[in-house]
């Protein structure tokens, strides 16, 4: 198994995402039609043996909520595993499949761990989350996660049993034109963050891009090349709190964010914000805030989607 | 200028299906040759001696002299002939094949003259509203306005799609970019997929949707989508994510009757209301709103109204007989 690097880059990630669908997928689709996205029948190679898979692929929500799954091979080639059955692709195909289906991106036959670059769609029962990622021989890199909250989106393909061009174009197109939920709460960050050691600063980055992902505070120190217990030390110094309070507070914050902008159920914004395990969040919410994140939503009233109004749930 | 007056197209064509049909092969084809532009037509130059089409419209039961604004925004889209439309102080020189967005709120006249002479053609129309899109179709030529009845059809992934496809194209400015004509094309294939229904019959359901708890709302919506064809308890329960049974019983609580009796009535109404205005032969409006059998059909009718529904159809057709010279002028111009 290779090691999950994560990419940290410039903010304007989002704006290469939706260029990338705009002039190179969708051109492809309009073209070619869906022919070039496999449907998982398409792929009927006997199980060998010598595929292996090099990164494990993850889907950030639980299973329940997607509603389908979109991979788009941009550069490179590539293994994929559907369903323990394995296929070859070339740059500029794709796959598509329902939920159901269990894919796995990143194989490889014998020793050659082939390059490739992909652009994964899933969309969910509240809207899609668009991931970028990239694989080296040396190392998985895996970029932001963004999220998309949107009703309209999963409507749009829940209802088709085979999601044909123009529903497809349709969601991309929509997708180009998406405003993402990613805060990465700059504005959090402490005022002397241009003094600080370059130790401390690149954790802060780090947190604040990744919050969302589980995390260890050994993965962390590694990340910054430094020991844990002198991370920690610094970090207190500097910016007063230990580094996982410091997670805490992000995560909580964008959880706040999300219980008061959007119609998310809460046990998924527990999971989105990094919380598998909806006890943990509740507890860390109220030691937080002092009251329950049900309670924040009762308070804040959403109005329930009346009968033919449609409004927009993206925030702005 | 004499006033035309507004003629109910009668026969085949009238059908609300026809009109989808006719979208799905004139305008869909064309939306995938040239994107959106086909919405965005250059405007010509002030005609010298230019009128409008006085024309009675029943619709909003006045008479139409002069420009008004558009109480929903609309596509317009001229299926033969040509045409011009003044839509905020420009003017519209439009040919088959063509059509117009016209905003809401925008002051738009749809039959402009030029030299006192009436430009033949065949026009679809596609309202969009919050529930979904209203689509009807109208020809003009030298004797009348002639104008098929209104039909909604009624999904509202429609809206949402012409909200985003608005953002898109007049927000950004950008109607020539492929997501607007991705969006434009999503829109048009959802619009000729669910069965259209005539817009009285839907305004007398949408009345009492809203007091209804959320899944019946949605079994309700279910049942007008497809009733043109039969449709099984199992399946509508499912899509709502609730039981036969509760299906049943929420029924009986909040409308009295069961799940099948609504349908069927449904279904009488819409044929009813169908006879009334397309004057259609009894035996194809049958066919139209899902039933196989004529006799059971002709059965349920009587049974619903008191009197057949061939009575029906008889009294109107004799009302509304269309012009075979004007219709005949109409096949001529078409390219």
């Amino acid at each position: 198994m290779l090691p999950n690097v994560l990419l940290i880059s410039g903010q304007d990630e989002w704006t290469k995402i939706t260029e990338v669908i705009e002039h190179i997928v969708l051109p492809q689709l309009e073209v070619n039609g869906t022919s070039f996205l496999l449907r998982p029948e398409a792929i009927s190679s006997p199980p060998s043996q010598e595929v292996v898979l090099v990164v494990k692929h993850q889907t950030p929500v639980s299973r329940k909520y997607v509603v389908t799954q979109m991979a788009f091979l941009l550069k490179g080639q590539a293994v994929v595993l559907v369903e323990g059955k394995h296929k070859v692709l070339k740059a500029l195909a794709g796959i598509l499949a329902p939920k159901e289906f269990q894919i796995d991106l990143h194989g490889k036959v014998g020793n050659q761990t082939p390059y490739s670059e992909w652009l994964t769609f899933i969309v969910t029962t509240f809207g899609a989350i668009v991931t970028q990622c990239r694989l080296t021989p040396q190392a998985h890199y895996e970029g932001n996660c963004y999220l998309i909250v949107h009703e309209g989106l999963p409507e749009l393909l829940m209802k088709e049993e085979q999601p044909n061009k123009v529903t497809i174009m349709a969601v991309l197109g929509l997708l180009a034109r998406a405003r993402p939920f990613l805060p990465t709460f700059w504005e959090l960050l402490p005022t002397s963050f241009v003094e600080m050691p370059p130790a401390v600063r690149q954790a802060l980055q780090f947190l604040h891009h990744s919050y969302n992902r589980p995390l260890r505070l050994s993965e962390l120190a590694k990340w910054c090349h430094v020991n844990h217990a002198h991370l920690c030390r610094l970090f207190r110094q500097w910016v007063g709190i230990s580094p996982l309070a410091y997670l805490a507070k992000l995560r909580m914050s964008a959880a706040w964010k999300l219980l008061t902008e959007t119609k998310l159920p809460p046990t998924l914004i527990a999971s989105l914000v990094g919380y598998p395990k909806w006890s943990q969040f509740s507890q860390q919410f109220m030691r937080t805030f002092g009251m329950k994140p049900t309670q924040v939503r009762k308070s804040v009233a959403l109005e329930p989607l009346k009968f033919g109004d449609f409004r927009d749930t993206v925030p702005n | 200028m004499k006033v035309l007056p507004t003629v109910p197209m009668v026969g085949q064509e009238a059908i609300g299906r026809t009109i989808q049909n006719l979208i799905a092969q004139k305008v869909i084809p064309a939306i995938e040759r040239k994107g959106a532009r086909i919405f965005f037509s250059p405007p010509t130059a002030t005609p010298k001696h230019f009128g409008f089409v006085h024309f009675s419209d029943w619709g909003t039961m006045g008479l139409r002299e002069k420009p008004y604004p558009a109480s929903a925004p609309f596509f317009l889209f001229l299926l033969s002939g040509e045409g011009l439309v003044y839509v905020r102080e420009n003017w519209y020189h439009l040919v088959a094949g063509h059509g117009i967005f016209v905003p809401h709120n925008c002051l738009h006249f749809p039959h402009g003259t030029v030299n006192n002479s009436v430009p033949h053609g065949r026009w679809l129309w596609v309202n969009v509203h919050p529930f979904g899109a209203v689509i009807h179709q109208c020809c003009l030529d030298d004797d009348s306005h002639f104008r098929s009845p209104v039909y909604a059809v009624v999904d509202k992934r429609l809206f949402w799609l012409f909200q985003e496809w608005e953002k898109e194209a007049i927000t950004r400015g950008c109607p020539d970019s492929l997501v607007s004509k991705s969006l434009l094309l999503a829109f048009f294939h959802l619009l000729v997929k669910p069965a259209p229904i005539p817009v009285s019959v839907w305004a007398e359901i949408s009345l009492m949707l809203p007091e209804l708890p959320a899944t019946l709302r949605e079994a309700i919506l279910r049942l007008i989508q497809n009733y043109d064809a039969p449709c099984r308890l199992e399946d509508v329960s499912k899509q709502c994510g609730i039981s036969v049974f509760y299906l049943c019983k929420l029924f009986r609580r909040h409308l009295g009757t069961n799940p099948r009796a609504y349908a069927q009535r449904l279904r009488l109404k819409i044929a009813k209301q169908m006879l009334a205005e397309t004057g259609v032969s009894p035996h194809k409006i049958c066919q139209l709103v899902g039933y196989s059998n004529y006799n059971y059909f002709r059965k349920q009718f009587q049974r619903t109204f008191g009197f057949a529904p061939s009575r029906q159809a008889v009294e109107h057709v004799k009302v509304w007989s269309p012009n075979p010279k004007t219709a005949a002028l109409i096949d001529k111009l078409v390219p």
